[in-house]
């Protein structure tokens, strides 16, 4: 029996969000997908399974409208478990050609989005002991490309965002709460021609949903494991023993 | 950026069209923008996909599939330094945006030539044209100075950036030589931040190609819709007219109708479209009653040079900067024009021809020769990044055996044939050692790179012409004998002049549908 029920996606309507909520509702769960525009949330709507994907139009970067929306999801489904903070934008723009709003609205969106949303299901979560926010992120802030500025700073701030919150939370009283960010590589949708398809993400973020209570937390998961560069053998090999040896 | 699918045609043949243009590359692109702007339908056929600027560098390269050159007694395989896609050659050019001169347009005097080349005179006049040049460099937004040899250049163009100390140093060279030098004209905004994209897309509206300053406007604002991924293989002529135009979407053929049909898939494909045509008017092809669809054909000669100045100087600043045409004509002789190339000087060019030269001196062959040659090339390297690169533009001159084929073996599905008479080869060689001769004490050294062909400036396969015997094309572009049909790539020149093709075929585009549009009064509801 599976420790979680209702899963909540932002960005839902394309690409990455979209998959998401087709894997969710195939393996069983209720999902509630937030986007800006209910035409394309329709669209996944028909492909996800059976009744068990509905949808509610909200601008992530609108801190007012998420909490409605979130609290209108517990009060009508039940708690929510899981929260996968997907939704992004990726302006392609060099930056003196990019007005200053839409800079700036891109970073909203990008970073503090995320904040709301995660401000809206983590005092239920912890009053539950139970959670999982997923935070979709990018190391495009370590080597971006020319055109990306407002995207990869955005990026290159979730890292420490989901970091720091996650030292907020004591890992003794709440250990089934578990903030991650999750990074799914070069996908092909809106954002990017090349990768792997989008339908392959979605194993790789059930692998976070399923950590165990008083499991990772506050880590990077790029693709199907957990993304450690500065790890050297012996840390690697220290790590791998007290994994066979259940210490965590 | 665009949403190509917003201006793809739902059922391009169940349309008749008032202008179908195949190709929208230069020529294409600026024709159909007029006549769209018109209120024509106006519907592109593009054999390469729109290429996004933010994606992997467009790839150089023609149909990603290799020309093949047979340069008299060996065949080459290369990729040739053009486009593919919405804008065609543009995409990737530098923006050099010259005109011919007035001399150019006139029959070129081949001195008892033999074999002789083929006649080299414009059909229309330096002074209808001038008009034309005008508007083509408003709209690609020119800038930079007069030429003082060009009495004239009256080009409307913007101011460019100031010289950097080390090219100001340069100019004055060129100006103590008696090489006339000005400011290149060149189509680009100069943005804060500009790289002058020589080679590649300009991701940042800066550099005018043909997608944003014409083809995208058609689209956007004029109703033109654009077709890619298209590939026109021939045209169906009947009672000479041309009824439909014929190619393949993918796996599908279709079967495009128009009012008009405007070739203008570069001087490469164009002749090879029209040698595929067969009808029984045609048999050897529409436009080919005389033999002169694809022959003619033209590069330049282009041979690049580094100019060391006599001391170091800072050399940041705008790169693609001077040009000279002062030797376009030299004792009677055609020699031709020099101009800036952006890119500095690479030790490993500089290895490579020191190592040709030693191994063309020397009777015997030195093992590892490049691995010292390499070394002192990289110990040398911020000597050799003190130069700026070059690059001679010599014309050459129209020869009946030098032509475009169609050649079902061959990967892009033509074969080129172009041999170097001697007398190209001596005019080239008199060109380099003028440029030595004249900019002397400044050291100068030739950078060859193989062939000093330059495979991106093709033209000459479609000459226009008075007499049909001797021309494929009117002096209005239409082919001789079909009433709706036009060429306006460079397959048109009569003459390469040894100038950068992209503002000529511009401005006789706008030229070509100005013409189509005053036979065209009235266009017919779209049926």
């Amino acid at each position: 029996m599976k420790q979680f029920r209702t899963v909540v996606v932002t960005g839902a309507g394309t690409g990455i969000g979209r998959a998401l909520c087709v894997g969710f509702t195939f393996d069983d769960y209720v999902v509630v997908g937030l986007g800006r525009t209910a035409a394309t949330l329709e669209e996944t709507k028909e492909v996800c399974k059976n009744e068990l994907f509905s949808y509610l139009v909200a601008d992530v970067a609108d801190s007012t409208a998420v909490a409605a929306a979130l609290a209108q999801i517990a009060a009508e489904l039940g708690p929510i478990d899981v929260l996968v903070c997907n939704a992004a934008v990726y302006p392609r723009v060099y930056f003196l050609d990019q007005p200053a709003d839409e800079w700036t609205r891109a970073v909203t969106i990008n970073v503090c989005g995320v904040a709301n949303c995660c401000r809206a299901v983590l005092p239920s979560m912890l009053e539950r002991n139970a959670g999982r926010i997923i935070i979709v992120g990018s190391f495009a802030d370590i080597s971006p490309l020319p055109g990306t500025t407002a995207y990869s700073a955005s990026k290159g701030a979730l890292h420490p965002l989901a970091r720091a919150l996650s030292t907020e939370i004591d890992r003794q009283r709440y250990p089934n709460v578990l903030i991650n960010e999750f990074n799914p590589g070069a996908t092909q949708t809106a954002m990017s021609e090349s990768g792997h398809e989008p339908a392959a993400v979605y194993p790789w973020l059930k692998n976070i949903v399923d950590l165990p209570s008083g499991g990772t937390t506050g880590r990077i998961f790029l693709c199907d494991r957990e993304f450690r560069p500065d790890e050297g053998r012996k840390a690697k090999l220290k790590r791998y023993l007290l994994q066979r040896i259940g210490w965590q | 950026m665009l949403d190509w699918k917003l201006y793809s045609p739902e059922d391009p043949e169940s349309r008749l069209w008032d202008v179908v243009v195949v190709g929208a590359g230069m020529g294409g692109s600026v024709l159909g923008w007029s006549l769209a702007r018109q209120n024509l339908s106006v519907l592109f056929l593009e054999r390469g996909l729109p290429v996004n600027p933010f994606s992997a560098a467009p790839r150089l390269g023609y149909l990603n599939k290799k020309l093949t050159v047979l340069r008299g007694d060996r065949s080459v395989e290369l990729d040739p330094y053009l486009g593919n896609g919405p804008g065609g050659s543009t995409l990737m050019y530098g923006a050099a945006l010259e005109r011919f001169r007035r001399e150019d347009f006139k029959e070129t005097d081949y001195e008892g030539l033999q074999p002789a080349p083929m006649p080299s005179d414009w059909p229309i006049a330096y002074d209808d044209f001038i008009p034309y040049y005008q508007a083509a460099e408003e709209l690609f937004r020119v800038c930079g100075t007069a030429d003082p040899r060009d009495p004239d250049d009256n080009s409307p163009m913007r101011r460019p950036p100031p010289l950097s100390e080390r090219d100001q140093h340069l100019f004055d060279a060129f100006e103590a030589a008696g090489l006339a030098p000005y400011r290149l004209h060149v189509g680009i905004d100069y943005k804060p931040g500009c790289a002058e994209c020589l080679g590649i897309l300009c991701p940042r509206d800066c550099k005018s190609d043909a997608m944003s300053r014409v083809l995208k406007p058609a689209l956007v604002d004029h109703h033109a819709n654009l077709l890619s991924g298209f590939e026109v293989e021939s045209l169906e002529e009947t009672e000479g007219q041309i009824k439909a135009v014929v190619g393949k979407l993918g796996a599908h053929q279709l079967r495009i109708r128009g009012r008009i049909i405007v070739l203008a898939a570069g001087a490469l494909q164009t002749p090879v479209i029209l040698r595929n045509s067969i009808s029984e008017r045609y048999p050897r092809g529409i436009g080919n009653d005389f033999d002169l669809v694809g022959r003619g054909l033209m590069f330049h000669i282009s041979e690049m040079f580094a100019l060391w100045p006599t001391r170091k100087l800072p050399s940041i600043g705008s790169a693609r900067a001077i040009s000279s045409r002062a030797l376009n004509v030299v004792d009677g002789r055609k020699i031709g024009g020099i101009q800036s190339m952006v890119a500095t000087v690479h030790p490993f060019h500089v290895s490579t021809v020191a190592k040709e030269v030693i191994e063309r001196k020397l009777p015997f062959k030195i093992p590892f020769l490049r691995l010292p040659l390499t070394a002192a090339a990289v110990l040398s390297a911020s000597f050799i990044r003190r130069a700026a690169l070059f690059s001679t533009l010599v014309e050459d001159f129209p020869y009946h055996d030098n032509r475009v084929v169609p050649d079902q073996q061959a990967p892009s599905g033509f074969s080129i044939v172009y041999v170097n008479s001697k007398e190209l080869d001596a005019r080239a060689s008199t060109m380099r050692k003028l440029v030595k001769s004249r900019l002397a004490p400044h050291r100068v050294l030739f950078l060859p790179l193989g062939d000093n062909l330059n495979y991106g400036h093709p033209s000459g396969t479609c000459r226009f012409g008075k007499e049909p015997d001797r021309s494929v094309l009117s002096p209005e572009n239409q082919v001789h004998g079909v009433a709706n049909l036009y060429v306006v790539d460079s397959s048109f020149f009569p003459s390469s002049a040894g100038i950068n093709p992209s503002l000529t075929i511009a401005a006789n585009a706008l030229r070509v549908a100005d013409i189509i549009a005053q036979r065209n009064h009235h266009p017919p509801a779209a049926a």
